[in-house]
């Protein structure tokens, strides 16, 4: 049951990052910049810091092939990346201290690891002609500008409730 | 401390790299047909995007309402010139599209669509690709409403902006122009007043500049910077006429036979909104040449 009112959180951040992101144009303001919306990425890493490892890597396998199916030509690429970049920065948070600001520097892990894998298997099925200066600029960069800032939104209120649920069965 | 791979993990790491070649090597080869559980997932949460979609827009025209204000007064005053020509303009083409059918009913063209003719079918996007490198669009018209892989797609003013790669049964996706994976070669045209016109082929699209390629224009061809180019309607299902973008850079290509040439496409592929998906009259074989 309250594994539910994750999934329709996630469910609905997937939405937003593919139906109203697009509506608002600041994204393509900025010069060559393009801003990549990963908020599903950003959820999925707290869900595997403060929940578990196991459910966030289910979420991240299903959603992967949600955005796989619905936002891109090529199936398995999403699934594949997330869970990858989902399980290293789980890994790398088994060594530190929680708090905010280190929160925040795996979401950038997360989401370089995330960015780079995406980039690299495109790049070798011949999906984009990008040049890797070209990526790092000003798609990398802007990216994690964003997402980062959006992880900070999500932060408290999304921490509270992953820790009350998951320690609800344990009492 | 937990060991990053212990040999069960590797095992699983290792049968997932498998699964995701094989999706891929998969997907790639299937290409434009889609499997039915992808159309239902396709249609299920394109219902959702249509729910999501509504509200979304209501605040983003907002803030479209804010921003076209500002320009309003630069804008009226750029229409105001361009009105004054409108009258004139409006009277030849009046007097030509009048002349042009007294001329076809004389050859008893009038039954057969022109390569031009073509039914529109309106669309709203509910989704779009969060990352630059998938250039697609989800649109809320699908198989129910009459759409077909590769029709194409168009913003106002006729400008190109796609064709339809993969459809649903109410929803349908649209690989955009500026889409690497986009293979459909788009036979393009420019149409010069005095001179013959120069035929040629959109081949890709590069990335980094954000332009597309025109290839194959012969190398006598009367080329310069800010021609318009279109769709000629010698291929596939693109009606003539569709305006692609203006070449911005004129080159030879690598071998030195022909010309090539950088287009810039006309429609602003990062805002879109409303679409319309274009069904030709005109019949054609793109079944391989088989019919007619």
């Amino acid at each position: 049951m309250k594994q539910i009112k994750v999934f329709i959180f996630l469910f609905l951040l997937f939405l937003i990052q593919g139906t109203v992101m697009p509506l608002f144009p600041f994204s393509y303001a900025w010069g060559k910049a393009q801003i990549v919306p990963e908020f599903v990425l950003v959820a999925l890493l707290m869900v595997a810091f403060f929940g578990s490892i196991s459910w966030g890597l289910k979420y991240a396998v299903l959603f992967g092939f949600l955005i796989d199916i619905i936002y891109s030509s090529v199936l398995g690429v999403y699934a594949f990346s997330l869970a990858v970049a989902i399980y290293c920065a789980q890994i790398i948070s088994r060594w530190v201290n929680m708090n905010a600001a280190m929160t925040m520097l795996l979401v950038v892990a997360g989401v370089c690891i995330m960015q780079c894998e995406v980039y690299v298997i495109y790049l070798m099925i011949g999906l984009t002609d990008q040049q890797p200066s070209f990526f790092f600029q000003w798609n990398l960069i802007p990216t994690i500008l964003l997402n980062v800032l959006f992880a900070a939104i999500i932060y408290y209120p999304f921490r509270r409730y992953l820790e009350r649920i998951s320690d609800g069965p344990e009492k | 401390m937990p060991s990053f791979f212990s040999n069960k993990k590797l095992i699983v790491l290792l049968t997932s790299l498998i699964v995701l070649i094989a999706l891929i090597s998969y997907s790639l080869k299937e290409g434009t047909r889609s499997t039915w559980t992808e159309q239902f997932v396709q249609d299920v949460v394109g219902g959702f995007q249509y729910v999501v979609n509504v509200p979304a827009r209501y605040v983003a025209g907002f803030f479209q309402n804010v921003d076209d204000i500002n320009n309003a007064y630069k804008e009226n005053k750029r229409l105001k010139e361009n009105l004054a020509d409108y009258a004139s303009v409006e009277q030849e083409n009046r007097d030509l599209s009048m002349q042009n059918n007294e001329l076809k009913a004389q050859l008893n063209l009038l039954k057969d669509p022109a390569l031009s003719d073509f039914k529109k079918y309106s669309a709203t996007m509910i989704g779009r690709s969060s990352d630059q490198w998938n250039q697609l669009i989800t649109l809320d018209k699908g198989k129910v409403n009459g759409i077909k892989n590769g029709m194409p797609v168009i913003t106002s003013g006729r400008r190109l902006i796609g064709s339809i790669s993969k459809t649903g049964n109410f929803t349908s996706k649209v690989s955009l122009i500026s889409d690497q994976q986009n293979v459909n070669q788009i036979s393009a045209v420019i149409e010069n007043k005095n001179s013959q016109p120069v035929f040629g082929m959109i081949e890709g699209y590069d990335q980094n500049k954000g332009v597309l390629l025109f290839q194959k224009i012969p190398i006598k061809a009367n080329v310069k910077k800010g021609q318009i180019v279109t769709t000629s309607g010698l291929s596939g299902k693109y009606t003539k006429g569709l305006v692609i973008g203006t070449i911005t850079h004129v080159t030879t290509d690598q071998y030195g036979l022909t010309k090539a040439a950088e287009v810039k496409p006309a429609a602003n592929l990062n805002d879109l909104s409303y679409v319309m998906i274009i069904e030709r009259k005109a019949q054609t074989s793109s079944s391989g040449g088989k019919g007619n």
